[in-house]
């Protein structure tokens, strides 16, 4: 009887063990790529984010957050009515490690400008060629190279950048603050139908600590320029002269169907947010433009040491406990004997 | 590395047999478990941690959505929680998955001279699944006080409280597979008064 129970037992826990892996493993699974294809998010949790309470299902964006070992990936579904595009999108991200903001240009946005590392400059005038405004006549938008403007690319501040960049010898490009509020000013904005590229920018000073400058007491030093190329001299130096040092980081698509609302994707390393981004546990989004709601990826590792102090905890608590009710019985059994 | 792994494998079976032949229960128990921690780390863990997570996740997602508090992505390991102002994406990962746990408990029930094979299978078994329910319930109070209180109770709900309820269950769990059985089964020998002749 005993040997049937037992075998009737293990028959069960075999059934019950053995189909967890198996039904848990989905062959379906399709890892995120950007790519201007939005059919891999089709299966992911998405978030609502509106500006406001209670807003109608047409103002509402649908705004997703996913995380691999090195990348944050973002897809957003935007509004049938209200904040398409990406105008004025600013793309905070708070971790554990630090926080970060992103801008997105447009890719078509420098194409316009012929901005690439070696002209990559602020100038007075840009003279952007804003897209075509009538739908019919075509789908995707006329992208028009402009020259830089040689007498623009004559001026003394824009030569300093130049040297700067060459210097640096790295992925970095300089971008004007007055720049920045042009691309934003309807520069970037996109019409017509179709998918296009964009690149995620970092700007990667802290701005915060401008008046904490202390390179104002030693100006004299700055005479030489090859203390320049010393980093640290560097960021100070473009502190002064009021620029915003924009790395890109990562790129996205952007995507405008008829009759459909708008969408995009994009990916962020985690390196840009810091070299050790191993440790990044925690990543927290936010898109102000969209509304006011955070969202958030966490759930990894949270620190052996606490796992410890709280085993330590239980364990002193279990021989306090057990001692006391040793004591108590102690007592009882000696007034007993008494 | 790979080599060196075999070879320590081998040295570690070579050591366990040394243990049982010369009846050294304690260091066999002692080596045996820990070697094969290990060693399951290596070979194992990495095979089983993502289907752990998966059902961890599919398990737990089941309840939440029962009560309607959070959704299960389980392909992606990935329980969502809705709230408000707030959205946390919970990723069930290689900590949260409870393998580390379940191979710990397996190899010292493995090594523990109380049971025989048949009983090892069956006390191993239950005690997986135990673990196994014990993590998702942890999970599980975790979305919850995360569903209420919003994220800033993450890191309390995460690595403290969920912990505490995760350790109370596993304490209970070796209480009675351990403590309790060997001290039931545990054999005081042939007892005799020796010379103790009664008084005649």
């Amino acid at each position: 009887m005993t040997k049937k129970i037992l075998r009737i037992l293990i028959a069960f826990l075999i059934i019950v063990i053995i189909p967890f892996p198996v039904f848990a493993v989905n062959e379906d699974y399709i890892p995120i790529q950007i790519d201007g294809y939005y059919d891999d998010w089709e299966d992911k949790p998405h978030t609502e984010v509106y500006p406001g309470k209670n807003p109608p299902a047409n103002k509402i964006n649908y705004v997703s957050l996913f995380r691999d070992e090195d990348y944050v990936y973002i897809h957003v579904i935007f509004a049938k009515k209200n904040n398409q595009g990406i105008k004025n999108m600013t793309i905070e991200l708070f971790t554990n490690m630090g926080d970060e903001s992103y801008f997105i240009f447009p890719d078509f946005w420098f194409n316009e400008i012929n901005l690439n590392r070696q002209d990559m400059m602020p100038e007075e005038d840009m003279n952007l060629i804003p897209l075509e405004e009538d739908l019919n006549e075509e789908d995707t938008p006329e992208i028009t190279e402009q020259e830089p403007n040689s007498s623009e690319q004559a001026d003394g501040t824009g030569n300093s950048g130049l040297d700067l960049y060459s210097g640096l010898n790295q992925e970095t490009y300089l971008l004007a603050d007055n720049d920045k509020e042009k691309a934003n000013n309807g520069k970037g904005k996109i019409k017509g139908y179709g998918t296009w590229s964009f690149t995620v920018w970092k700007n990667f000073l802290n701005w915060d600590d401008w008046d904490d400058w202390d390179g104002w007491d030693n100006w004299e030093d700055w005479d030489d320029w090859e203390d320049l190329f010393n980093w640290d001299d560097l960021i100070d130096w473009i502190d002064w002269f009021d620029w915003d040092v924009w790395a890109p980081v990562g790129s996205g698509y952007y995507t405008r169907t008829e009759g459909e609302p708008d969408e995009l994707e994009l990916y962020i390393p985690l390196s840009s947010i810091t070299s050790n981004y191993d440790g990044i546990t925690e990543i927290s989004l936010k898109i102000k433009k969209l509304g006011q709601q955070i969202i958030m990826s966490t759930g990894v590792n949270t620190g052996a040491y606490v796992g410890v102090a709280v085993s330590a905890g239980i364990a002193m608590l279990s021989v306090g406990a057990y001692a006391f009710k040793k004591k108590q019985r102690f007592a009882w059994e000696e007034r007993k004997k008494r | 590395m790979f080599a060196l792994k075999i070879a320590a494998f081998i040295l570690w079976l070579y050591l366990i047999w040394v243990l049982s032949r010369t009846g050294l229960h304690f260091f066999k128990f002692l080596i045996g478990s820990v070697g094969m921690f290990f060693f399951l780390m290596f070979w194992v863990q990495p095979i089983v941690t993502e289907p752990l997570s998966m059902a961890v996740t599919a398990v737990a997602g089941v309840i939440g959505d029962f009560f309607q508090m959070y959704d299960s992505y389980y392909q992606y390991s990935v329980l969502f929680i809705p709230k408000n102002t707030t959205s946390v994406s919970l990723a069930i990962d290689y900590e949260c998955s409870g393998v580390i746990e379940i191979m710990a408990f397996s190899c010292m029930l493995w090594f523990f001279p109380l049971y025989n094979a048949v009983e090892k299978l069956i006390v191993n078994c239950i005690g997986i699944i135990i673990i196994f329910l014990a993590n998702v319930l942890r999970i599980f109070v975790i979305c919850t006080l995360i569903y209420f209180y919003g994220n800033e109770i993450f890191y309390f709900a995460h690595t403290i409280f969920g912990r505490i309820i995760f350790y109370f269950i596993s304490i209970a769990l070796y209480f009675y597979v351990f403590t309790r059985s060997h001290v039931i089964r545990q054999k005081v020998g042939n007892f005799s008064y020796g010379n103790s002749d009664p008084v005649k």
